[in-house]
């Protein structure tokens, strides 16, 4: 298994998970997939999509009109097979954590920041 | 605020990005950030805060940015490509120590021209005022190079360093020249000297 992602390259592989995106669009479906909870800025985006696009998690698509925006053309990106390896095994991990957290009944009212 | 002037503000942000960065991500940040203003200007107006909040986190972005560059060119190849980051760097680790002694110096052992400088009307410049002098004898350096630095590029595959010199930049290259000379003929020839006792 690798190693944990950081928070803002899961939200965009999770963001890319469901088709090419481009930069607006995967800090929209970002805030949507965290219902709202996640405002990514586009210095923590393209910073991350860098260090992504250098270690093969993503790749560049094309550059195109949205048809649902004006039209300037807009670099996509889409996950790679890397991507999408390292999105199921972070996925995996964090699957185990909630598993592990319902084994030991821990529930949100016994955290201790709840007390 | 125009709709417009926001854009420019952070297109001027974004040209403090790595060139190599901004070659590469600079179009489609300012597309995003023009595509950020247009959704939120249609449910909400564009306040400061939200501005804020877009321009602190791409501020963030070029700090760290910049760090990532360092880590992988190195700190001296860093410095030789881009002088005024060695400036900014040393003008960050002297100016404590220079502002954190001078409000405690004793002016009479200076040199005239310096003692000259903290004297206002025959009275000793007070701790503030002490600070700003000094404060502005350490920028003069930084204000050197940065006034030096837009006649350099780096071009081509080979990084070749070429020299177009702008007069603009000369005549005031100069101006700024003349007291950082001043100051480092005063510093050589007499409180060096004086602070070996070989003075007179």
């Amino acid at each position: 298994m690798s190693t944990p992602l950081t928070p803002a390259v899961f939200h965009i592989l999770l963001a890319l998970s469901s088709g090419e995106r481009h930069g607006y669009g995967i800090m929209k479906q970002v805030e949507i997939d965290s219902l709202g909870k996640v405002n990514m800025g586009a210095g923590t985006l393209y910073g991350s999509l860098k260090r992504m696009l250098d270690a093969g998690l993503v790749e560049e698509s094309g550059k195109r009109i949205d048809p649902e925006m004006d039209d300037a053309r807009r670099i996509y990106y889409r996950n790679t097979g890397a991507g999408e390896r390292a999105l199921a095994d972070e996925l995996e991990r964090l699957e185990h954590l909630v598993t592990r957290a319902r084994e030991i009944k821990l529930a949100p009212k016994t955290l201790a920041y709840d007390r | 605020m125009t709709a417009k002037q926001p854009e420019k503000l952070y297109n001027r942000l974004i040209a403090l990005y790595p060139r190599e960065f901004r070659d590469r991500f600079g179009e489609s940040m300012e597309q995003t950030f023009a595509d950020l203003c247009n959704e939120w200007a249609k449910t909400n107006p564009v306040t400061f805060g939200f501005l804020m909040r877009v321009f602190f986190d791409t501020a963030s972005g070029i700090g760290r940015e910049h760090m990532s560059e360092i880590a992988r060119k190195g700190l001296l190849r860093s410095a030789v490509t881009r002088p005024w980051l060695a400036a900014v760097t040393s003008l960050a680790l002297c100016l404590p120590f220079a502002v954190s002694v001078l409000p405690f110096l004793d002016i009479n052992v200076l040199a005239d021209p310096v003692r000259a400088a903290l004297t206002f009307d025959g009275q000793q410049l007070n701790m503030f005022g002490r600070i700003v002098v000094f404060g502005g004898v350490l920028l003069l350096p930084f204000a050197l190079l940065l006034n030096l630095f837009p006649m350099f590029s780096i071009a081509g595959e080979e990084r070749k360093i070429s020299f177009s010199p702008r007069p603009v930049n000369l005549v005031t290259g100069i101006t700024v020249l003349l007291p950082v000379l001043v100051i480092a003929r005063w510093m050589v020839f007499e409180a060096i000297s004086c602070s070996k006792g070989i003075c007179d």
